[in-house]
């Protein structure tokens, strides 16, 4: 167990290799307890080989981590006793019911008779499985298994949660369910997640590591993440052409960047407040009839993009992307 | 280590076997053969009367050795070739559907998690050869009279010793390779080569349990005269090679990326 204050997760120049593949490069990361943390990337970053490699699927080809204050390599110290751990398509027996399979998992982690069935009763309820509780697996629908999944997860009380993609086979009700019990679990459990819907990751995630090819690029909150790597945006539509607006503007130092579309343009700021006060007295001066004005607030994709999009080198906010 | 776990995965893999009927398959087709052996034994004179089509042919009478021998060689075939279809994807297509996965990120040690599924099967064919000798014995004394107890014991030691062989054959070939097919394809060939290595060299050949299932030597059971070294030590070897083979599937996975 973590002491306060102790990272829950710390990873140590982390490296994975397969032949001549880098799968990951000397990955270093630090999650503190009771946080909900994202894993973001695009496909091949190296998210599951992080989480395969925290979980102990795979061993570390060089680098160390602890999870829980356990050593990922160790034998005496397991870290398996103190994790949940779903993969993204859940792999249960489908020939067993979701009852017997809540009860088989609390058998594998030591609990006592009464304690199993209490805490499969308590997790089968908090899922929203109590009704299909004796029915065969193999007869859920990819909803109810992802349900169960996130049960099995959570039969020993994790200290850490570990998730891959975990609401991606959710319909929206149930995915905003399961991540509403992210939230609640933030209280017992640090939960580290991949996803790909970085809507569900803006939502809810304290905290977000970026990686790509394997690298990490980035580890921040997510409001110091936007605050770094996603200026704030200036949406303007204008009565006439907005070309000339991208001329009157092309000299000015607080604009970063600004694409114009017809009679709409987005300007990318690096200073908000002199925009703000400088944008329509340079428009009133320039005679330019204007129809809508808003200052857009960065999402968590725009960040995403500007990491491993198309403009894909850091550079945080300085020189135009 | 945690031991604890043994025993939920070793009650999860008779569920499963149950539930999947891997358990009943098994039992009608070593009691189908074990009933079977007297039965076509006794039959075989007006079998062969009724095919010869005019023609005379002269058979020895049938015994309770000759109903032995053919339970014997009933035995030594279909229940390894069974064995291997039952047991292919054991660890193979949990591999690859994934469940391993689930259930080796809790505290389950991985050689656990092979000796559980090896006892499982290993309970399946003792359960099932029992009833098929058991079946073979009723019979063989109805229709022509009893065997000797302790050969026939010993006989049947011999089948669990060159069956368990090919169970952990096929349990390693397993845990080697994801897909189901290639893990059957593997141990078949391995099971030939048991079968056929015997026989190309008489010094192995001697210490194999394939040798008790040979006609003379199973006369010599019956009548009491084989010696006791020669008789015990296929019994051992095939056990122990056994042994041997699930140890290393235990080293194999316990070295390989899940």
């Amino acid at each position: 167990m973590a002491a306060p204050g102790e990272a829950i997760i710390r990873c140590e120049g982390l490296r994975k290799t397969y032949g001549s593949v880098e799968a990951l490069k000397g990955l270093n990361l630090t999650v503190y307890p009771h946080s909900i943390f994202g894993l973001l990337g695009p496909n091949g970053a190296g998210k599951s080989t992080t989480i395969k490699l925290l979980t102990r699927q795979i061993r570390p080809t060089s680098g160390q981590a602890w999870v829980a204050g356990a050593s990922i390599t160790s034998a005496k110290a397991d870290v398996r006793a103190c994790i949940g751990y779903l993969s993204e398509q859940p792999a249960l027996y489908t020939w067993m019911s979701g009852q017997e399979f809540l009860d088989f998992t609390g058998e594998l982690f030591g609990l006592s008779a009464s304690d199993r069935r209490r805490r499969r009763d308590e997790l089968l309820e908090l899922v929203g499985l109590t009704a299909a509780a004796r029915r065969r697996i193999g007869s859920y629908s990819n909803g109810m298994r992802q349900r169960l999944g996130i049960a099995q997860a959570l039969v020993n009380r994790p200290e850490v949660l570990f998730l891959d993609e975990p609401v991606s086979a959710l319909d929206p009700i149930g995915r905003k369910e399961i991540l509403e019990l992210f939230q609640r679990l933030k209280g017992e459990a640090t939960v580290f997640f991949s996803s790909h819907v970085l809507a569900d990751v803006d939502r809810i995630c304290d905290a977000v590591a970026v990686l790509n090819h394997g690298e990490l690029l980035v580890q921040a909150s997510i409001t110091e993440l936007k605050e770094r790597y996603a200026p704030p945006m200036i949406s303007v539509e204008l009565e006439c052409a907005a070309e000339d607006l991208q001329r009157l503007l092309a000299r000015e130092p607080w604009v970063q960047h600004i694409t114009v579309s017809g009679s709409r343009a987005t300007l990318l700021v690096r200073d908000l407040a002199t925009a703000k006060r400088a944008l329509p007295a340079l428009l009133v001066n320039a005679g330019l009839p204007l129809l809508r004005y808003e200052v857009t607030q960065p999402t968590l994709e725009d960040v995403f993009l500007r990491l491993v999009g198309k403009e894909g080198n850091l550079s945080g906010t300085g020189e135009e992307a | 280590m945690k031991l604890y776990t043994f025993w939920p995965m070793l009650k999860k893999e008779f569920r499963e076997q149950n539930r999947t009927y891997r358990l009943v398959i098994s039992v009608i087709v070593f009691l189908s053969l074990g009933i079977s052996a007297p039965i076509i034994t006794w039959l075989t004179p007006d079998l062969l009367k009724n095919l010869g089509n005019g023609a005379t042919i002269i058979l020895p009478p049938q015994t309770a050795t000759d109903a032995l021998n053919t339970y014997l060689k009933n035995m030594v075939q279909l229940p390894a070739l069974v064995l291997i279809l039952l047991a292919m994807g054991t660890i193979a297509d949990e591999r690859s559907r994934g469940t391993a996965v689930t259930i080796l990120t809790k505290p389950v040690p991985r050689s656990i998690f092979v000796l559980a599924k090896f006892l499982a099967y290993e309970s399946t064919l003792i359960i099932s050869l029992i009833l098929a000798a058991s079946g073979a014995y009723y019979y063989t004394s109805q229709l022509f009279r009893p065997l000797p107890v302790g050969s026939f014991v010993i006989l049947n030691i011999g089948l669990l010793a060159f069956l368990t062989l090919s169970l952990a054959l096929t349990i390693l070939c397993s845990a080697l390779v994801r897909n189901s097919i290639a893990a059957g394809g593997m141990a078949f060939v391995g099971f030939l080569v048991l079968v056929v290595v015997p026989n190309l060299n008489a010094s192995i050949s001697r210490v194999l349990p394939s040798v008790l299932f040979r006609s003379e030597r199973v006369a010599q059971l019956v009548a009491g005269t084989a010696p006791l070294g020669e008789t015990l030590w296929p019994l051992l070897v095939g056990l122990g090679l056994a042994g041997l083979l699930v140890a290393l599937t235990c080293l194999v996975y316990h070295y390989q990326e899940i």
